[in-house]
Parts: structure tokens; sequence; C-alpha cells
């Protein structure tokens, strides 16, 4: 998944357009871009509104994940958020500020209870915690063994960033650190990792520096708040035709030879290089 | 006691408001498309004050374009708070 692009989940006429602009996913935002006076409305919208829209994304052949994010556990809405996504049929949540095998344990207990009251079966419902924190990052690796329910994480860099007392556009070089141990710690258990969101909307060279350089670090792909970043994520995060030939050539190569290490156009290709090559050619980038 | 209100009056939305709680229950609608969906949308809004018993109030419901699930879904939010203040 290389791009999810967030909507607010109280605003009907972007919601039913939310699925049509190429990114890979789309999230359904209660939390942020939701006032405090209408989390109810934005609630009773998504049950309604979410068949409808898949349903629309369907007759359009348009195959998109979906996602919602919910409040987060430090506020009074995370619980009445689960229920309306279950309600809703969301398998797929964003939980923010997750910070500790505690915090997932907490929601996917309530998870379990709304799956037994719907009659869903257990587990159903995955979780792609959103790692904001310089503790949530000490933690990744705690917190992605902490349940099967956990399929991702993505990283808050602005919130990072404010508990470091940095601005976002100069924190370049210590977003390093918490962006290679997410990934790390996701990599370890098979999950994928996604990168913040770019704020700068006017600031596309930015924009692509960024997604290059959290790619460069492992993640696979990235949110965003507009759909005019969507084409470059989804760009910096494919791979080019470059490393599709390259990939292409070592896994013939493979075939045609019984031993474990061979040179191809110069490069030593061993078992590493060929699991790299599968995997360009599955059209994974993590 | 004053009115509640939920959605709003814009593109693609509905902006539902009751007041009267204790009148008995009337539905006034108005829309953009009043000409071709008017009716309609008084059968969605009925339908679903039937499906949760709702005998009571002035349902006021003002349309832009709304889809069937957008309506409801303001309707029942409208209806949850003044279940809230009742």
């Amino acid at each position: 998944m290389r791009s999810w692009l967030y909507t607010p989940a109280n605003t009907p006429s972007r919601m039913i357009n939310a699925g049509i602009y190429g990114s890979d996913g789309v999230v359904f935002d209660l939390e942020d871009s939701i006032a405090p006076d209408q989390k109810d409305e934005a609630r009773f919208l998504l049950e309604e509104m979410l068949g409808v829209i898949k349903a629309d994304l369907q007759r359009q052949g348009i195959g998109i994940h979906i996602a919602v994010r919910i409040n987060g556990l430090d506020t009074a809405w995370w619980q009445a958020d689960l229920s309306a996504c279950l309600h809703a049929g969301v398998q797929l949540v964003r939980v923010p500020k997750v910070e500790s095998q505690a915090d997932v344990h907490r929601i996917s207990a309530y998870l379990d209870q709304l799956e037994a009251e719907l009659k869903l079966p257990q587990g159903t419902t995955k979780i792609q915690a959103l790692l904001e924190t310089p503790l949530a990052v000490e933690h990744a690796f705690l917190i992605a063994a902490s349940s099967a329910r956990i399929v991702a994480f993505s990283f808050g860099a602005e919130d990072y960033c404010a508990a470091l007392g940095l601005r976002r556009k100069e924190a370049s070089l210590a977003l390093d650190y918490p962006r290679s141990r997410i990934a790390s710690a996701a990599a370890a258990f098979g999950l994928e990792a996604y990168d913040s969101v770019w704020g700068f909307l006017d600031d596309q060279a930015g924009l692509i520096e960024d997604a290059k350089r959290s790619r460069s670090l492992g993640f696979c792909g990235k949110s965003v708040i507009h759909p005019n970043q969507i084409n470059v994520i989804n760009e910096v995060f494919s791979f080019s035709a470059q490393e599709i030939e390259e990939a292409k050539r070592i896994v013939e190569a493979v075939k045609l030879t019984s031993s474990g290490v061979l040179a191809e156009q110069g490069r030593m290709v061993d078992k590493p290089v060929v699991l790299w090559a599968r995997r360009v050619l599955e059209g994974r980038t993590q | 006691m004053s009115g509640v209100s939920a959605g709003k009056a814009q593109k693609g939305d509905v902006l539902v408001t009751i007041s009267e709680p204790e009148s008995n229950l009337r539905l006034t609608v108005t829309s953009t498309v009043q000409g071709l969906y008017g009716r309609r949308i008084e059968a969605v809004c009925k339908e679903l004050l039937d499906d949760l018993h709702i005998v009571k109030g002035h349902f006021e419901v003002v349309d832009q374009q709304a889809f069937d699930c957008v309506i409801r879904a303001r309707l029942r939010c409208a209806i949850a708070r003044m279940g809230g203040l009742l």
C-alpha cells in the first residue's frame, strides 16, 4: 500500500469521491479533522455511508482499501468510534497515539467484545497503530508483537517533532531514527509501515524528498492529506522499470544455475538479492 | 426547550432541525431538487421516523442534494441529540 488519503468523515461530498483519485487506500477520519461537537454526526454518517461508498467504488471498478482513524484512547470517543466502525462493516482501524502493549490490549479487548456482540469472527478487525511519540517509537517492537490484530504501523511525525521541540520542516535528520526504528520493528513482524503526512501542500519538491527519504529507510507508503499528493507518492513508492528489469534478470539467472551464488552483470547474486528480486516482481516495496 | 440540529446546509448534505418535541409529528422538507426528489426525501424521512417509532416533534429537513444515506444519518443524529436533551 503506497498511499493513504485522509478524508474527514463528516463531509458527504468528499467521502463519496475519496476513492476516485488513485490512492491505494482511504482513511476516513474521526479524529483531528472532526470538531468535538461533530463527532457523533461523523459516526452516524460513517455508519450510513460506508456501504454506499463501497458499492459505488465497486460499480466503478475501483479496488481500494478503506480504514477509519478513530479518536485516541485518551479521549471519551474511541469506544463509540469503534462501535460505529464495526456496525459500518469496517475491518481496518487506524488508532492514534498508541504507545504501549497495554494500549493495544485495551483496544483489542474492546474489539473482542464488539465482535462477539455482532457475531463477527474474533480478530476480524485489524489495527494500523499510529506511532507519534518518542515513547511509542521506543516501544515499536513490543507494540508490533502485542496482537495479531496489528497489521501495520503508521508514523506521526508532527506530534513526534512537537515532543522533541522541533519544527517538522527542519527535522529531517531527527526523523531518521524513529523512521528506521518503526520500519525495522514492522519488518520484524511482517507488518507494513506507512510514513507521516507531508503537510506543506505548496511544496511538492519537499514532498518528493521526504517520501524518497522514508522509502530509503524502509517504509512502503505514506499518508496524504490532498489528492494532489497521490501520484507523486505512488511513483516514489513504486519500483522503477529499471529495478523490475534487473529483478527479472536475477530471477531468470537463478533458474539457470544450481549454485547458491552467481554473478549477474558484475554483481554478486546470493539469497538476499534473490529475495529482493522476487519482492520487486511481487510489487512489494517492503 | 430549543431545537437541535444535525448536518449542514451545503451541497451534498442536509440540515435537519427538530423543534417542538412535545407537539404532534410534523415533517417539513425543502430541497434544491424539490420537484424531482421532494417526495422521495419525504419518504426516506418518514420511513426512518416510523422505524424509530417517532411520533412527536417538528422535523425540518433542508436538503442540498444529499444521498438517502446522508439524510438518514443526519436524522438519526438529530434524534439522538434530541434524546439527550429530553
